[in-house]
């Protein structure tokens, strides 16, 4: 068995020679072996590899590599140097892989292949078949075509994604998804027609004939290098020098989006992002994981949000469970009274409203450990705000990262989604959002209509979160109210560079050892936070005019920085907090 | 940090976004008055050929910022011969770097080209020569050029920098198999790369001053040799920027008479310097953190006589012999059989053979923030090492960028080390 990782592996020379193939790619639960072996600022993919060599399917075989990048290099040599680790496999092998695809590079390919195989038929036993290698190869090629020809689908692009996550997005997305990654579909030409002729002298044209005797009319070596030559020329990862292929593919007409993955400490897959936001109209949807499934609920929200806003409007897509929304069908009645209630992971807020938008009751409680029963309990508050008129609730949509633990919810939505539903409503000029929760933040870009154009979310940590601020404010001993007036007053331009929240915490310590006053320090935590969260601002091209939303918009110190970073005005929600609540009973109101 | 040098980073952070060519004006200023202080007022502290390279990269990078058109922004790794026999000044994000961060400016720079798509996780020097270019305090030059030696950050950083810049580039591919195909396919490779540099400044390369560069260089790795075999009898009281130096000097400077220069004077000092005493003595692996202070009087103070840094594996990474005859096969042997090529043990045993040769104590490994390629060794380095004998320290910091530097838990991990070392 060879476990492989990379599209350039010559596979179809594998299986000429009868080799059992195997691309561990598979989530972990963590990196206990790995992090044992390896710095853990190396790529969580390469440390998957390692995991798997330890105690996972790779243990026993034969292991062949290829120098794709710093970390796939650094495992490899780890496990090569360590004698009780190399003893785990069968063998192991790492093929130099040129960074072009012509001239001298398809050479030295060329002979690298040959060199494999030779030393794989001595040591497997097994001998390489002419016949079965130019099948497999026009199976590959084949596929790639039966690909080429078909209609609308959305593309995995950027770094390699498990196969629990690539089952995942197929089951979200409303197309057909295919998968471009390193571990993808490989796009490989046709063997050239002369690899497939023999000759045999005199039986050409008579079928009947003895054909023991053909020989094949390409020479070996001019078939491997055709074969290097088709291999060094798919559709390129980014590792490779010329990339402008990969930008070919997004011009396709049939590709309506792109679901584009980063893994964890893997570098080659970030400019590109940016580039295709900055080149393209396509919608993209970034995503990155750490190969464990750690995030998987933030993931799934996301991934929802990035569906609806593909769908065609009116479509509704089945949500998570497989239903599909119930919306309430009761008459239309001026009265109608629909509620949002946004799950988040700080706080749960609903609001209720008329179906003319006008708030008319709303509760915000802790989310605590349960998000279930804090939704009840602000549910069961805004019934009692509403009295009697409770009795006229048509619609509960539910919203928020807890939206699937409300049983008594009618429908859910993301809370990008209803986020930009509750900002266009509440601002109908607004085109750019920028909500500020408790543990995390996003921008959305809308368009007039209130449509989601673009979106990001931060990732894990809580650097430039509200929560971020709340840890700031217990070290400086005070409350996040006072944070907020303390930095309109501050007199020192200060920095804090760190962003980690830790190392800000250390910095703002020795701060206040140097008797730095609290509002300078207030207002260099505030520039960190602005910085962050226009850095997100410019990584979806949001443009004005910005509205702010989520708890952290009531602090005026952030929001004045904010907006003194986007050198425009940033208009803050009137109910900043229920935004999302307001979005998600609209939804309802819509059904 | 003195204040001074605080007030300036500010000023141009301020500057940059809307007057990106003033906040150049500003670097430059500031680099042309460190490089006439150097020349002119040389401290006592630090040894002539400190100040001398000190002085000639300041200027050089002053002129830079003022006016790249002639110049080339290349990886370290990159032969400079070429540049050198064109008269093409070059410069790497190692130098870049290491002088913004010692301007107290390197954040707006790291934030800039994390906005525009560069990821967290990479490495910091690449990540402030992407910031100065998207921010426009350095424009364009007449070319780049890189390797794909040593790491992966090359690749991205330098395909970047041709489509923003819209220049020429120029990119060598380092086989990972080291033998002489390799050295052939390098070699050819290094003459087209020279056939852009003469279109990129239009002057034709005339093969005797390539001859001539080649033969400096080949003069210039043998005195550092020679001042390597002088090293491990002599204490120097300062022990951390004169590594970056070499780092710097026996890459991006090879062929250049100032290299050599710096090589003699080098040699020189070490011949005047002090018979070496009781201290403890570092080979150091990678690039170090020379803007921390609490680092740098750990090996550097004047006081010094507990610890110092008796070599660094990357400025020692190549130091072969040249044949001028054939300038484009030398330079690409270099390449080929660099240490930082090929498999990561490679590396190791030439960290092995400096500790050796130079009779050290201890070993510290610095993982550079984002840096995969010795990060992803360090475990596997220190066990091969403490095998040998050899203590080892693996170390996470950044050369660049203070807001991975985690000040007290390095100092404190340090000063763990050197205890140990001590003690025993
Ligand atoms: S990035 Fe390229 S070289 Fe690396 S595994 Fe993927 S396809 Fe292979
Ligand atoms: S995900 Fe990126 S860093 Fe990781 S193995 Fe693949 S190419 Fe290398
Ligand atoms: S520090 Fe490492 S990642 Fe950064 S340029 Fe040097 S070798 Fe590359």
């Amino acid at each position: 068995m060879i476990t492989y990782l990379c599209k350039y592996t010559p596979l179809e020379l594998l299986t000429a020679m009868g080799a059992d193939l195997m691309e561990p790619n598979r989530d972990v639960r963590d990196f206990r072996h790995a992090d044992a072996l390896i710095h853990s600022s190396v790529c969580n993919h390469a440390k998957i590899l390692l995991e798997e060599c330890l105690a996972g399917d790779a243990a026993g075989t034969d292991l062949l590599l290829t120098n794709c990048c710093d970390s796939v290099r650094r495992v490899y040599d780890t496990v090569k140097e360590d004698p009780q680790l190399k003893s785990r496999l069968a063998s192991m092998e790492m093929l130099d892989l040129p960074h072009n695809a012509y001239g001298h590079a398809i050479d030295s390919y060329t002979e690298e292949l040959i060199r494999f195989r030779g030393r794989y038929e001595a040591s497997s036993g097994h001998t390489f078949d002419r016949q079965r290698f130019l099948e497999s190869w026009k199976k590959q090629a084949d596929e790639w075509e039966v690909f080429s020809e078909r209609g609308d689908f959305i593309a995995i692009m950027g770094a390699r994604v498990s196969n629990e996550l690539r089952a995942r997005i197929r089951d979200i997305m409303p197309l057909p998804v295919i998968d471009l990654t390193c571990g993808g579909l490989r796009s490989m030409p046709q063997p050239p027609a002369e690899a497939f002729k023999r000759s045999c002298d005199g039986c050409e044209g008579d079928p009947s004939a003895d054909r023991s005797g053909e020989t094949w009319l390409m020479d070996d070596r001019a078939l491997m290098r055709a074969y290097a030559e088709a291999l060094l020329n798919q559709i390129p990862c980014t590792r490779m020098e010329d990339v402008s292929p990969r930008n070919e593919l997004l011009r396709r007409k049939s590709l309506k989006g792109v679901v584009y993955h980063s893994v964890k400490f893997c570098d080659y897959y970030s400019y590109e992002y940016a580039d295709i936001r900055r080149l393209t109209e396509l919608p993209v949807l970034k995503i990155e994981t750490d190969y464990t499934s750690q995030s998987e609920g933030q993931l799934d929200t996301r991934m929802k949000a990035f569906a609806e806003s593909l769908c065609p409007s009116g479509k509704t897509l089945p949500d998570s469970d497989g239903t599909i929304s119930r919306a309430s069908n009761s008459a239309d009645s001026a009265e109608d009274i629909f509620v949002g209630i946004d799950s988040g992971s700080t706080s749960t807020n609903v609001a209720a409203i008329s179906r003319d938008g006008r708030l008319l009751a709303s509760s915000i409680v802790r989310t605590g450990a349960r998000a279930g029963s804090a939704a009840e309990r602000a549910y069961e508050d805004v019934r009692q705000q509403l009295g009697r008129n409770a009795a006229r609730i048509r619609s509960v949509t539910a919203t928020g990262y807890g939206r699937e633990f409300i049983t008594f919810a009618d429908s859910t939505k993301t809370e990008i989604s209803c986020h930009a539903k509750g900002a266009h409503y509440a601002d109908p000029d607004a085109r750019c959002v920028i909500d500020i929760g408790g543990q995390d933040s996003k921008v959305i870009c809308l368009d007039e209509d209130g449509n989601v154009m673009n979106f990001v979310m931060n990732d894990k940590c809580a650097a430039g979160t509200g929560r971020f601020l709340e840890m700031m404010a217990h070290t400086l001993e005070t409350d996040l109210s006072s944070m907020s007036r303390l930095g309109l007053t501050w007199k020192k331009d200060l920095t804090i560079s760190s962003t980690c929240t830790v190392f800000a915490e250390s910095e703002v310590v020795s701060l206040i050892a140097e008797n730095t006053a609290p509002s300078d320090i207030v207002h260099a935590l505030n520039k960190s936070v602005a910085g962050r969260t226009c850095g997100m601002v410019k990584r979806v091209r949001g443009s004005g005019p910005y509205m702010m939303t989520g708890g952290v918009a009531r602090n005026k110190g952030v929001a004045q920085e904010i907006s003194s970073r986007l050198g425009e005005p940033l208009s803050i929600a009137e109910y900043p907090d229920l935004i999302g609540a307001i979005g998600a009973a609209l939804f309802g109101a819509q059904n | 940090m003195n204040d001074t040098i605080e007030k300036l980073g500010r000023m141009i952070e301020r500057q940059l976004p809307d007057h990106p060519d003033r906040a150049a004006r500003l670097l430059s200023t500031a680099y042309g008055a460190v490089s006439a202080q150097a020349g002119l007022f040389p401290s006592k502290r630090r040894t002539r050929s400190r100040e001398y390279l000190q002085s000639y990269t300041a200027r050089l990078l002053s002129g830079m910022l003022r006016d790249p058109s002639a110049s080339a922004v290349v990886n370290i790794f990159m032969p400079s011969e070429i540049f050198c026999a064109l008269d093409m000044p070059i410069t790497a994000p190692e130098v870049l770097a290491t002088y913004v961060v010692n301007t107290a400016c390197e954040r707006v720079f790291i934030e800039t080209a994390q906005d525009n798509g560069a990821s967290e996780t990479c490495c910091s020097f690449h990540k402030v020569l992407s910031g100065m270019a998207d921010s426009g305090i350095l424009k364009k030059p007449a070319m780049i050029a890189n390797t794909t030696l040593a790491c992966d950050a090359n690749q991205l950083t330098f395909r970047r920098l041709a489509e923003l810049w819209k220049v020429p580039h120029a990119l060598v591919d380092v086989p990972y198999k080291i033998d002489e195909e390799a050295v052939h396919y390098v070699a050819n490779q290094l003459r087209a790369t020279a056939r852009v540099a003469e279109e990129a400044s239009g002057r034709k390369l005339d093969p005797d001053r390539l001859r001539e560069c080649v033969a400096r260089s080949g003069e210039q790795i043998k005195n550092f040799r020679k001042y390597l075999k002088r090293r491990k009898q002599v204490h120097f009281t300062e022990s951390l920027t004169p590594e970056m130096l070499h780092i710097v000097c026996n890459h991006l400077y090879l062929g250049s008479e100032e290299g050599l220069k710096y090589s003699r004077m080098l040699l020189k000092d070490a011949e005047k310097a002090a018979p070496r005493g009781s201290e403890k003595r570092i080979v150091w692996m990678h690039v170090l953190p020379n803007w921390q202070e609490s680092i740098k009087t750990l090996f550097q103070g004047e006081q010094n006589d507990t610890i110092e840094i008796a070599a660094c594996d990357l400025a020692c990474s190549a130091l072969l012999p040249m044949n001028p005859d054939e300038p484009y096969e030398s330079m690409a042997r270099r390449l080929v059989y660099d240490t930082f090529n090929g498999p990561g043990i490679r590396r190791i045993q030439g960290a092995l053979e400096l500790c050796r040769s130079q009779e050290a104590d201890g070993v510290v490994i610095f993982c550079q923030w984002g840096c995969k390629q010795t990060q992803g060794l360090a475990m596997t380095a220190k066990r091969v090492l403490e095998a040998e004998g050899y203590p080892t320290l693996v170390l996470d910091g950044d050369g660049c960028d203070r807001a991975n530097g985690g000040a007290e838990q390095i100092v404190t991990r340090a000063n763990a080390f050197i205890e140990q070392l001590t003690v025993s």
